[in-house]
């Protein structure tokens, strides 16, 4: 399990852009044919890839990248049925599952940054990079998992309304 | 029966209307002779080259910029200063570094003298709309370009205008971060809970036109002027590679050209 918490650099509203380009291609498309149909070089495009991957709304097997059920679904979805289903799959994660864990168990002014990093290594059992932690607050924002404060570099379980 | 039955209400002015409108700057003509009308519930596309006076329309729509010639008409009645019925969503997303998602998006209502619970609770509700309720004490350096973007929207959408308007506000964009965006302004335009009905997207994209709106009205530069106008009746969601789209999008290349 040493990739499980490696999280690729993929922004969410790319991430949903390239499952309904997906979704008008019946579902599946030759890797290098889409990175020159949208204009992305492969190192823009196969982190975003990669990332669709592990969390099961792709499958990439032989230079063929192919929609599953829950990637269709999610393409599909409106903004808050997708914001609920981006939750399904960030929660079946095991660095999501284990951050949220810590924060469920933490004090109400959350965990820093720091704190989070090193806790998280350790159930990993291995390195987690700052990358990996700004993917992760950045996906664990949108399916609303968690929230970080940039000013005080914390995260936060509690809700983030106000 | 209804005590109306029988008796026809008078026809609707358009929400917008632009007679001979004209602009210049220091001289140079910007937009000349612009007659244009947009009606309530319309989603127009305004395209041309750079040049062609598309952001000025925009701004005089908006009430930010005044008209050298002819007059701007809102709802039937004379547009003095400020479109309050109009909100812009702009191209570089022009939000303030050092406030926090939802003080953004509540920031015009402050100006509008909207009491602070009654704003915080209007930003969380349109924050939560575009998707980004747990973004809302994220500061803008640490949003993606579309979340950027998600934010000028709910920024404008929670003034609740009458009017949207919208210059290039896709392309700073990435083509797929672009593509989810206008996915979602189409869903939020078709929305029972925007009150918001009426659209006017400048772009230089002609096919992100032909995709998104009603009518597209092109423009010519130098001076900026009416070329023509196609209207889009396929339902939507369209597909670029439909033969449709793909006949309009041959149609206005012609027009421009």
């Amino acid at each position: 399990m040493e990739h499980a918490f490696v999280l690729p650099p993929a922004p969410v509203h790319q991430l949903v852009g390239l499952l309904q380009t997906l979704r008008q291609t019946q579902g599946r498309d030759d890797v290098w044919r889409l990175a020159s149909s949208l204009g992305f070089t492969l190192v823009d495009l196969v982190p975003l890839l990669r990332a669709a991957a592990l969390l099961g709304l792709v499958t990439l097997v032989e230079g063929d990248v192919t929609l599953t059920d829950a990637g269709r679904a999610l393409a599909r979805a409106g903004e808050r049925r997708r914001r609920v289903l981006f939750r399904e799959r960030l929660s079946a994660l095991p660095v999501f599952r284990a951050a949220r864990d810590l924060l469920d168990r933490a004090a109400p002014d959350g965990i820093s940054r720091e704190s989070m990093r090193e806790r998280l290594a350790e159930a990993a059992g291995g390195l987690v990079s700052e990358a990996t932690l700004d993917t992760a607050i950045d996906w664990g924002r949108y399916a609303e998992l968690f929230d970080y404060d940039a000013d005080t570099g914390r995260f936060l379980a509690g809700s983030v309304r106000r | 029966m209804s005590p109306d039955a029988g008796v026809s209400a008078p026809p609707r002015p358009p929400l917008l209307r632009l007679r001979d409108v004209g602009r210049r700057y220091d001289g140079a003509v910007a937009l000349s002779g612009i007659s244009l009308d947009v009606a309530h519930g319309e989603f127009l596309a305004l395209i041309g080259p750079s040049g062609c006076g598309k952001s000025t329309l925009l701004r005089i729509a908006a009430g930010l910029a005044a008209p050298s010639e002819g007059e701007v008409l809102w709802d039937g009645r004379p547009l003095a200063g400020l479109n309050t019925g109009a909100a812009m969503v702009f191209q570089n997303f022009a939000l303030l570094p050092w406030l926090r998602t939802i003080d953004n998006v509540a920031l015009p209502l402050e100006a509008r003298g909207v009491p602070l619970e009654a704003r915080q609770r209007r930003a969380a509700h349109y924050l939560e709309l575009v998707g980004l309720a747990g973004y809302a004490r994220a500061f803008p350096r640490e949003l993606s370009g579309g979340m950027k973007q998600r934010v000028g929207l709910a920024r404008a959408l929670c003034q609740e205008p009458a009017m949207l308007l919208m210059d290039e506000p896709f392309s700073a964009l990435d083509v797929l971060t672009a593509r989810s965006l206008r996915d979602q302004v189409l869903e939020l335009w078709q929305s029972a809970e925007v009150p918001t009905r009426t659209i006017v997207l400048v772009t230089h994209s002609i096919e992100e036109a032909v995709l998104m709106a009603d009518r597209v009205v092109a423009l010519h530069a130098h001076p900026g002027r009416l070329a023509g106008e196609i209207v889009v009746r396929a339902p939507r969601p369209r597909r670029a590679d439909s033969p449709e789209v793909l006949a309009l999008v041959d149609r206005l290349y012609a027009l421009i050209v």
